[in-house]
């Protein structure tokens, strides 16, 4: 088993967890955190895509590409908090439920 | 080499039990704590795979700023009330057996994604010399790519416009009334100065090392945190148009300097040789700037004590 086969491995886990915890978890602070899990999994992926092609000489492509997306994961949790905060205080509900959806 | 393998499991491990954890935990609070020692561990992985610029991005921005923002969520919203619609036993066993075959499936095609060569990173390190700066992670960032950059500052602006416009500024940091703990106000007054030379230094050592614009805003932000914490909120001291030119500074400098490139007789945001040592230093000081006067903005607004403005609905 190489290194990384092993982060690749990983990486799946992350994403099918965080997928399951977005669709499963009723809170959408919890929402929120397995969203960014997801991205987490993302991450990964790509890195250790750049990891493989050689350690020593490890492609900066893929670095500043999860550079950028760490930037605009925090910018999209901090607007998906903004509206739990707003629902919270409107509605005093912590999660979305089954009529809000229709 | 066998070490290696045992060490990677290990962290590989960690993280994906951690990450499990902090989505099933059954108090949202403790979920959150477990989503920052998460963000920590990935930052670990990150030196692993030989990406230092990740860590510390990681670090301040994905464990720190996220974690403090999804702390004070959860703070203020509470475990809520729980769910109405009761899911059934058999619905939770489809759920994660749909869940499992998925993992399985991308587990498969992440590890079977072929093998190349990428020529990119020769080239890169063939014309490194034109871009103003020595780390090829910076060349990549405020020179090659500048597009994507110039594209992530606009999305954190319009981060920071959506949020404005969803609750109002709220940067005290007494959401329980009393006064701020002594020894927070007078950690964060000693940190506030080393944070900034911090800040500077990681700056100004992104041109050939890790480091550069990201790391050091979210140092900024993180610094920002803290005072918003204790009472000091160095947003609440800025008159409103000059809060909103701190948010828009780096992208606004993006632009001119990306136009001046054009004028020059290139393409926009197109600046190699003499002087794109000057023009991505240029960029990266606003940048840096904007990124930590909106994380601290992000983490500010709509903060409020507790559920005591609930209204009926």
């Amino acid at each position: 088993m190489t290194t990384f086969a092993i982060y690749a491995i990983g990486a799946a886990a992350l994403v099918a967890a965080g997928v399951h915890g977005a669709l499963t978890r009723p809170h959408l602070v919890q929402k929120i955190l397995s969203m960014n899990v997801i991205g987490g999994g993302v991450f990964l992926l790509l890195i250790a895509l750049a990891y493989r092609e050689g350690p020593a000489f490890a492609d900066p492509l893929p670095q500043a590409l999860v550079l950028t997306g760490i930037v605009v994961a925090v910018s999209v949790s901090a607007f998906g908090v903004a509206i739990a905060r707003r629902l919270h205080a409107r509605m005093g509900r912590s999660g979305l439920t089954e009529g809000d959806l229709e | 080499m066998t070490l290696e393998i045992l060490l990677d499991l290990l962290l590989m491990a960690a993280v994906v039990v951690t990450a499990f954890r902090a989505i099933h935990a059954r108090e949202i609070f403790a979920g959150v704590i477990l989503y920052i020692v998460f963000g920590l561990l990935l930052a670990l992985v990150w030196v692993r795979l030989e990406a230092p610029d990740l860590a510390i991005a990681e670090a301040a921005i994905g464990a720190g700023i996220t974690g403090a923002m999804l702390l004070d969520a959860a703070r203020q919203i509470g475990d809520g009330p729980p769910p109405t619609g009761a899911t059934r036993r058999w619905e939770r066993y489809v759920a994660a057996a749909a869940s499992l075959a998925f993992m399985a499936v991308l587990a498969v095609t992440f590890v079977t994604v072929e093998e190349r060569t990428a020529e990119l990173p020769a080239r890169l390190a063939n014309s490194l010399g034109e871009s103003g700066v020595e780390h090829p992670v910076t060349a990549v960032l405020l020179n090659y790519r500048a597009y994507d950059t110039l594209l992530e500052v606009a999305v954190l602006l319009a981060a920071a416009a959506a949020v404005l416009s969803l609750g109002e500024l709220r940067v005290s940091g007494r959401v329980a009334g009393g006064a701020p703990p002594q020894v927070a106000a007078g950690a964060t007054a000693l940190l506030t100065p080393l944070g900034v030379l911090v800040a500077a230094y990681l700056l100004l050592q992104g041109s050939h090392a890790p480091g550069g614009a990201f790391p050091a805003g979210a140092v900024l932000g993180a610094l920002g945190v803290l005072l918003t914490l204790t009472d000091n909120s160095p947003l609440d001291r800025l008159r409103p148009a000059a809060l909103r030119a701190a948010l828009a500074a780096g992208f606004g400098v993006f632009i001119v300097v990306g136009l001046v490139a054009m004028a020059a007789g290139g393409s926009f945001l197109s600046y190699r040789g003499s002087s794109a040592g000057l023009a991505v230093l240029l960029i990266e000081t606003f940048v840096a700037i904007s990124i930590g006067a909106t994380l601290a903005l992000l983490f500010s607004v709509g903060r409020t004590g507790g559920g005591d403005e609930r209204r009926a609905p």
